[in-house]
């Protein structure tokens, strides 16, 4: 049964979702053979005026705020990397929260996981999904007046397409060739039928920079973008400075700040101080670290309920876990309302791979599997173990929130199932896990950015899942995947896929983590109602954010 | 005095030889293949190897010591792995601001631990000795992250909020502001060797107003001042200096937790960040310089004793 929650900050987390839910249920998803919609162009023409207002979301204008244009914004974060190279960065997360602010991009999602288009004002893929049409906006130009056309956007492609990088580059692996058709008009040929690239187009891979700095420049330590602020200095893992520089940007109220910076501040509790010593105007904390700041006079905290969850990964490939039963046992030993409780407060349980308010989100999944540790001794017994098992190492990763392995053990064997954890490097556990011996892990996982995306992600890497995919899977993923049919048709594949895989049980959710961002009271536009990439990956664009004036 | 520092010279090659050794063995004992985790949770096992190659992990233990000494005696500390600057760079960037933070602890110490060591013995088992080595005691109890954390909640967040909680201010940004972001990490790293100084200050001070030399002294009738100034402070000096060279050491590793309270970005939250992200050049080159850094001290310490003891440069 689910607890009872009754924390202030719980429901403004349900408030969040509840918001999210009925802007999706309005807005309406896109057309994957359409142009983008009206509705769609002026969101994001108009999408640098100040969020649109909704009094009920808690951390929007109203629509006659007079902000201070002057101020500077200080952003803290726990890491700021060491390159400002999209291609490069092995921390994307934290790359786009900074970059996004220098480089435009050519797609964005939504604040409820809706494609939009950015730099791209419509869109249009082919009859076979092999080709995608994409027509930019022809008022966009960088600071020396270059414009923004097609062969930029061939030149990055083609840049990241063909680069060597951890993260980025792979996602365009499905791109075979990018073609200038006209002026303003790309086509992008694929090697198959993906409806991922306009989603991984939203993210740091669309980032578009100056053809001159891919040419002769060193991206990793210069900007040169078309964005509403320039970089004014670089000091690699301790501070990031961008300034506004001009008031005629296209994207014309998004920036709201004479200046930002974001400052790297290692420690969580030094992150804290400085939030309430008036050091920083923004920063994100983990639920177990809000009590620092959350009543502190003068700050507030916005939680962003997000697609970044803790789970317990089975593998399916190694004794007695190839035994659907067992899997099930394992679930069903699983108290995920205690956890959330007591470790993630404000956080819901997770029962599949799309949370809440996501697009494709089967809500039929919740409760999938209810804790009862004597069902799962029955399973057990049924499955030939009367006794109980022995999973011998659980792979646990270092930076999984700390407590988490020590209940989910003492869970399990009250269930008859003993683990033994093994705190492992938070990289290196994947190619640990990848080598297919350990049969548990507890560590992060992600819904994606979408529910197709998400899904490969989750489901086909070696990294997190050695046993792979069962044929029946990968058919059904096929014919969800398919960019011939319509959003609202593949996620509701999607949503039969997730099934299949709860039904599976190849992993046992946990938790989806809130986290709250924490500003002072008279900073906004920072609102999981409004703001883009909430339900996915939470705060991350900042653009529109700004501080009223006193 | 010169051939005495020849000689602590030369007895630093073996020292250094023994350190470039265990700064070398770190990529050994650290857990993990680096190039695995430098090449990602997605890569083949084609691009790990490269990267074996490219750090040279694919060669014979005692060749590559050669190269990283040879690498060394060029003054060449490799390059980060994760910022892929030149660590001597990165060093140089952030090893001013510990020094000048240690540098001020340091002189806190010393300035405040001498005149109450020396009122303290010349008060001996009066009021002020004893308040003097009572707070001396309970201030060598607290550990330095304690306080730092009590000194943020009261000055910065509380109260007068007279200091910022994070940050460093460099020289060059004012003395004023550079005192008031550098006062409370100085404190905390100042505390607990303000204690010992203090009393190793006193019972020094204690022992040689006992000595023969000094009850002469005050015989002949010189000054209560000519006496403590000339003769007994100088032979004093020698055991206080010791525990100063100790004191310096040890900021060295107190400073590490300092920093990361107060979020200062300087040499030793640079050690922390390269442990955290597997950097081992950045790791060997904190490392190195780290040891260097109280070898220069203990030489420093050793070369004061023989100035202030001759018979320390005969023994």
């Amino acid at each position: 049964m689910r607890g009872k929650r009754s924390s202030s900050f719980f429901r403004s987390a349900c408030l969040a979702v509840g918001l999210a839910v009925a802007a999706a249920a309005c807005g309406g998803g896109d057309d994957d053979t359409s142009e983008a919609d009206e509705a769609d162009t002026t969101a994001v023409g108009a999408g640098g005026s100040a969020p649109s207002v909704d009094p009920a979301s808690g951390n929007t204008a109203p629509p006659d705020a007079e902000y201070d244009l002057g101020a500077t914004f200080t952003v803290g974060m726990t890491t700021l990397g060491n390159t400002l190279d999209p291609v490069e960065t092995p921390t994307e997360l934290v790359l786009f929260r900074i970059m996004s602010m220098v480089y435009d991009r050519l797609f964005t999602i939504g604040p409820t996981g809706e494609l939009k288009g950015m730099l791209v004002k419509d869109w249009e893929s082919s009859a076979d999904g092999l080709r995608l049409t994409l027509t930019l906006r022809d008022d966009v130009s960088f600071r020396d007046g270059t414009p923004l056309d097609a062969s930029v956007v061939k030149a990055n492609l083609d840049r990241t397409r063909q680069a060597e990088g951890p993260v980025v580059p792979p996602r365009l692996e499905p791109i075979k060739a990018v073609n200038v058709v006209d002026k303003f008009v790309v086509e992008v040929v694929l090697s198959d039928s993906t409806p991922a690239i306009p989603y991984a187009l939203a993210e740091t891979a669309g980032f578009m920079m100056h053809p001159e700095l891919i040419k002769s420049g060193d991206p990793s330590k210069e900007a040169n973008g078309s964005g509403p602020y320039v970089l004014k200095e670089f000091t690699p893992g301790e501070r990031v400075v961008v300034t506004r520089d001009a008031d005629n940007y296209w994207q014309r109220d998004a920036a709201k700040f004479a200046r930002m910076q974001f400052e790297e501040i290692l420690d969580a509790n030094a992150l804290a101080n400085a939030m309430k010593g008036g050091q920083i105007d923004l920063a994100q904390f983990f639920p177990k670290e809000l009590p620092q700041v959350e009543n502190e006079p003068g700050l507030k905290v916005v939680p962003f309920p997000i697609g970044i969850s803790v789970d317990v990964v089975l593998n399916p490939d190694v004794a007695p876990l190839d035994d659907i039963r067992v899997r099930q046992a394992i679930n069903h030993a699983i108290d995920r309302d205690a956890i959330t409780e007591a470790l993630y407060p404000g956080s819901e349980p997770k029962w599949s791979d799309r949370r809440s308010g996501q697009p494709a989100y089967n809500e039929a999944l919740e409760e999938a599997y209810p804790y009862d540790p004597e069902r799962a001794k029955e399973l057990l017994a049924e499955a030939g173990h009367p006794d109980g098992i022995d999973l011998g190492e659980m792979l646990v990763s270092a930076s999984a929130p700390a407590g988490t392995d020590a209940v989910v053990q003492e869970q399990l064997a009250q269930a008859g199932i003993s683990v033994e954890t093994v705190t492992t490097d938070s990289i290196e556990i994947f190619s640990i896990w990848a080598e297919g011996k350990h049969s548990v892990e507890l560590t992060f996982a992600s819904s994606g950015i979408e529910a197709g995306v998400g899904l490969q992600q989750r489901w086909e890497r070696p990294v997190l899942n050695p046993a792979g995919v069962t044929p029946e899977y990968r058919k059904m993923y096929e014919a969800a995947a398919d960019s011939s049919l319509s959003e609202e048709e593949r996620n509701a594949r999607y949503e039969d896929l997730q099934a299949y895989v709860v039904e599976q049980a190849w992993s046992a959710p946990i938790v989806w983590t809130t986290y709250g961002w924490t500003m002072p009271e008279n900073v906004v536009g920072l609102d999981p109602a409004v703001s883009d990439y909430s339900n996915t990956i939470g705060a991350w664009d900042f653009r529109g954010v700004g501080k009223l004036a006193e | 005095m010169l051939r005495f520092i020849g000689k602590r010279l030369l007895a630093l090659i073996p020292m250094l030889i023994l350190l470039t050794i265990v700064v070398f063995a770190l990529v050994e004992v650290t857990p993990g293949d680096p190039a695995r985790i430098i090449a990602g949770p997605d890569a083949t096992e084609e691009a790990v190897e490269d990267i074996r190659h490219e750090l040279d992990l694919d060669q014979p233990l005692h060749e590559r010591y050669v190269s990283y000494v040879g690498d060394l005696v060029r003054f060449d500390l490799g390059t980060s792995l994760t910022s892929d600057e030149p660590v001597s760079e990165l060093i140089a960037r952030r090893l001013p601001r510990t020094a000048t933070l240690s540098a001020f602890a340091l002189l806190v110490s010393v300035v405040l631990s001498v005149p109450l060591g020396v009122l303290a013995a010349l008060r001996r088992n009066r009021l002020a000795d004893r308040l003097v080595t009572g707070a001396s005691v309970a201030l060598m109890a607290i550990p330095g992250f304690v306080l730092a954390a009590v000194l943020v909640a009261f000055f910065s967040l509380g109260g007068p909020r007279w200091f910022p909680p994070t940050g460093y201010a460099e020289l060059g940004d004012g003395l004023g502001e550079w005192l008031r972001h550098a006062t409370l990490p100085a404190i905390a790293i100042a505390t607990i060797p303000l204690a010992e100084l203090t009393r190793q200050a006193r019972g020094s001070l204690v022992d040689v107003l006992e000595e023969d030399y000094i009850r002469t002294a005050r015989a002949k009738g010189l000054s209560q001042r000519l006496v403590i100034g000339k003769h007994a402070m100088k032979n004093a000096a020698v055991p206080y200096l010791t525990i100063l060279g100790l004191n310096a050491g040890r900021i060295v590793g107190t400073i590490v937790i300092v920093e990361q309270i107060f979020n200062i970005r300087g040499f030793g939250l640079l050690g922390v960040e390269a442990v955290l992200s597997r950097d081992i050049p950045t790791l060997q080159g904190t490392v190195l310089v780290g040891g260097l850094i109280v070898m220069v001290m203990n030489l420093a310490v050793d070369v004061s004793h023989g100035y202030l003891n001759p018979n320390a440069r005969t023994s």
